[in-house]
């Protein structure tokens, strides 16, 4: 996948674009915000990476510029403001996540693997399958085969985030966020607990969901 | 004396104006009754002379003119003049001051007893049958009475203005030595004690509301600076131990090129993360950045989806949790804000009671809206209900559990952008926190 980066604190751009490049993804820099702006709008990326704060041009504006012209690309917002409000203007400018500073590169290649491949939204299928679990998402049953299997409604939420993301790392903050509303990290392991309570009623096929150490989890598409 | 008084020019100045104001006051009062005293006294003279010379008249020509001769009319008039219609003087010893019949104000009499006093003169003239009458009398009398009255007003005057003068400086001296004081005091505290306050003077006057008010803004200001100084405390306590706990770790990586140390090197430092991002949390919803009450959110909705989350874990530890009052509470509040909230809430109950334990989300919506969490564990020691809510405060038996000691602090933040109480009762055994909007 192609990224663009745009973020004006040059060490944390150079960790990320090596971490981009370790994990086999193309990837390019830009240090402020007009240069931003002119890679995003020339470039072709899949996803572009935009420090919130930045020199010469806010990440809101370049985010606004790029949607009033039409560009879809999917935006992950980095920022160190955490509050609500400011999480909130970035989405109203177009943003499609974000990201609080510090975070853990996982989170990050996670999140951006979402946003790569996230199908828009009316294109998602309404049954989910892989091997030989079928999850359907109007119904809101799932079968392994021809069995039926009881989820309670999050134990359901987690397998659909999962399905959803076939292939692709999902996180534990982002299971806090989609399944719960969670915006912050409990102390406790509620991810993990109810995962677990989730591989056990699955049966044969738990082990469908792969445990991405200090990551999160990923469903593997039968390849 | 005036350079005694001038440099306390604020107090002299209250006193003068008020001694000022005074004296005007008097002296318009004064005048007034003058004009009307005068204007009385005027009066009585007319209608006496008018009286005197009706008298005279009745008496009829040959008697009146007889009787002027003789110098006996009984008139008590100072002067008169009979004369004929032709302006022959028959009697008496007025000069012809009254041409015609009527009133007349003679300034310059060519009398002698008028000249001897110098004064002017009242004179009424009527006629009746050929002979004219004119009574006069002076008007001195009148002008004593005012001039006397004039003096013993302007005196009055002066001496209610030194008096006003001087309980005037009097009343603001008392006033401006009570503003001293708190300039003092004021001083005082800047110098560094802290916990001087203003003094009372146990009256409800103005200068005592003032006080008041002051040493409420001193004890809050005093209780700001104590949680800053707690927190900045407790940071420097909370961060020494995992960093120094880090840097071990990192030695010993270093020395043992050890990639597991490494890892629980990132753990510790997540944790320190955490603090931080915890007491900045914190200090966000505290300082009102975070407008809570601006949306609606439903308390038996946040409570149902806490005990969603929680439930499996509770199993997990082989205890229960409970939820109790299911439908919808709604408050003015923000659901993310309540939702972590009741988390740390439920999370402490988890963490802080033995396996086995029953811990109970509660949702009232009877009257006044209640959030609450109890459970059946060891509470809180007798007497530390009211530190829990400090930042990094840990009883000294939970020091093996994890946990930074800033959940409750949260919660008592959140609880207090939403306008709600934050109550923790010791319930023996077991501990019940609550937030009533």
């Amino acid at each position: 996948m192609k990224v663009l980066l745009v973020e004006d604190d040059a060490k944390i751009a150079a960790y990320l674009a090596q971490g981009l490049r370790e994990a086999g993804h193309v990837s390019d820099t830009a240090p402020d915000g007009r240069d931003g702006l002119f890679l995003a709008a020339s470039g072709d990326y899949d996803v572009l990476v935009i420090d919130r704060m930045l020199p010469e041009l806010d990440g809101v504006g370049i985010v606004r510029t790029l949607r009033a012209a039409g560009r879809k690309t999917p935006v992950l917002f980095l920022t160190a403001l955490g509050q609500v409000a400011q999480r909130v203007e970035g989405f109203e400018a177009g943003g499609d996540d974000y990201l609080v500073k510090p975070f853990a590169f996982s989170e990050f290649l996670a999140r951006l693997g979402a946003l790569a491949r996230r199908p828009p939204l009316q294109d998602q299928p309404s049954v989910l399958t892989c091997a030989g679990l079928t999850l359907d998402r109007l119904k809101r049953t799932v079968t392994c085969g021809q069995e039926p299997i009881d989820l309670n409604p999050r134990e359901f939420a987690l397998l659909e985030v999962l399905l959803l993301n076939a292939g692709n790392v999902v996180t534990r903050t982002m299971m806090l966020e989609k399944v719960w509303g969670f915006h912050f990290d409990p102390r406790t392991n509620i991810v993990e607990t109810h995962m677990s309570r989730l591989r056990t009623k699955l049966g044969p096929a738990k082990a469908l969901i792969e445990t991405v150490r200090g990551a999160g989890y990923v469903v593997r598409p039968a390849a | 004396m005036w350079s005694a008084l001038l440099p306390r020019s604020y107090e002299f100045r209250l006193a003068a104006i008020a001694a000022l104001l005074i004296m005007l006051c008097f002296t318009a009062v004064g005048l007034a009754l003058l004009a009307l005293t005068e204007l009385s006294l005027r009066r009585t003279l007319d209608q006496h002379l008018e009286s005197q010379a009706q008298r005279v008249l009745v008496l009829g020509e040959p008697e009146m003119v007889a009787k002027a001769r003789a110098g006996s009319l009984g008139l008590s008039a100072q002067d008169f003049r009979l004369e004929t219609a032709e302006g022959v003087l028959l009697a008496g010893n007025l000069a012809a001051v009254a041409p015609q019949d009527g009133w007349y104000d003679v300034v310059e009499p060519e009398t002698a007893l008028a000249q001897e006093t110098g004064e002017g003169l009242r004179a009424y003239r009527v006629t009746k049958d050929g002979y004219s009458l004119t009574v006069a009398d002076d008007i001195g009398t009148i002008e004593d009475i005012g001039n006397t009255m004039k003096g013993a007003w302007a005196g009055a005057a002066l001496l209610a203005a030194l008096l006003a003068l001087t309980t005037g400086m009097w009343l603001s001296r008392f006033y401006m030595r009570s503003l001293a004081t708190l300039g003092a005091t004021a001083n005082a505290i800047a110098g560094g004690a802290t916990e001087a306050r203003m003094p009372l003077h146990n009256g409800n006057d103005a200068l005592d509301r003032v006080s008041q008010a002051l040493n409420h803004m001193l004890d809050r200001n005093e209780s700001l600076i104590e949680t800053h100084r707690q927190t900045a405390n407790g940071i420097a306590h909370d961060l020494r131990t995992p960093l120094t706990r880090l840097r071990n770790t990192l030695e010993q990586a270093s020395r043992r090129k050890d990639l597991t140390a490494i890892d629980s090197a990132i753990e510790e430092i997540d944790e320190v993360l955490d603090s931080f991002s915890a007491l900045l949390r914190i200090a966000e919803i505290e300082e009102g950045k975070v407008v809570a009450t601006a949306g609606t959110a439903d308390l038996g909705a946040i409570a149902s989806k806490v005990w969603g989350a929680y439930e499996a874990s509770f199993e997990e530890a082989s205890s229960k949790l409970l939820l109790q009052g299911v439908g919808p509470v709604p408050v003015p509040g923000d659901t993310g804000l309540l939702l972590q909230a009741l988390s740390n809430l439920v999370e402490n109950a988890l963490i802080h009671t033995p396996p086995g334990s029953t811990a109970t989300i509660r949702v009232s919506g009877d009257g006044q809206p209640v959030l609450a969490v109890e459970d059946d564990g060891p509470g809180v020691p007798d007497g530390d209900e009211a530190r829990i809510e400090q930042r990094f405060y840990r009883p000294a038996r939970s020091a093996a559990r994890p946990g930074h000691g800033l959940g409750l602090s949260l919660v008592a933040a959140v609880a207090k952008a939403h306008g709600a109480t934050f109550s923790v009762t010791n319930l023996h055994p077991g501990l019940r926190i609550a937030l009533r909007f």
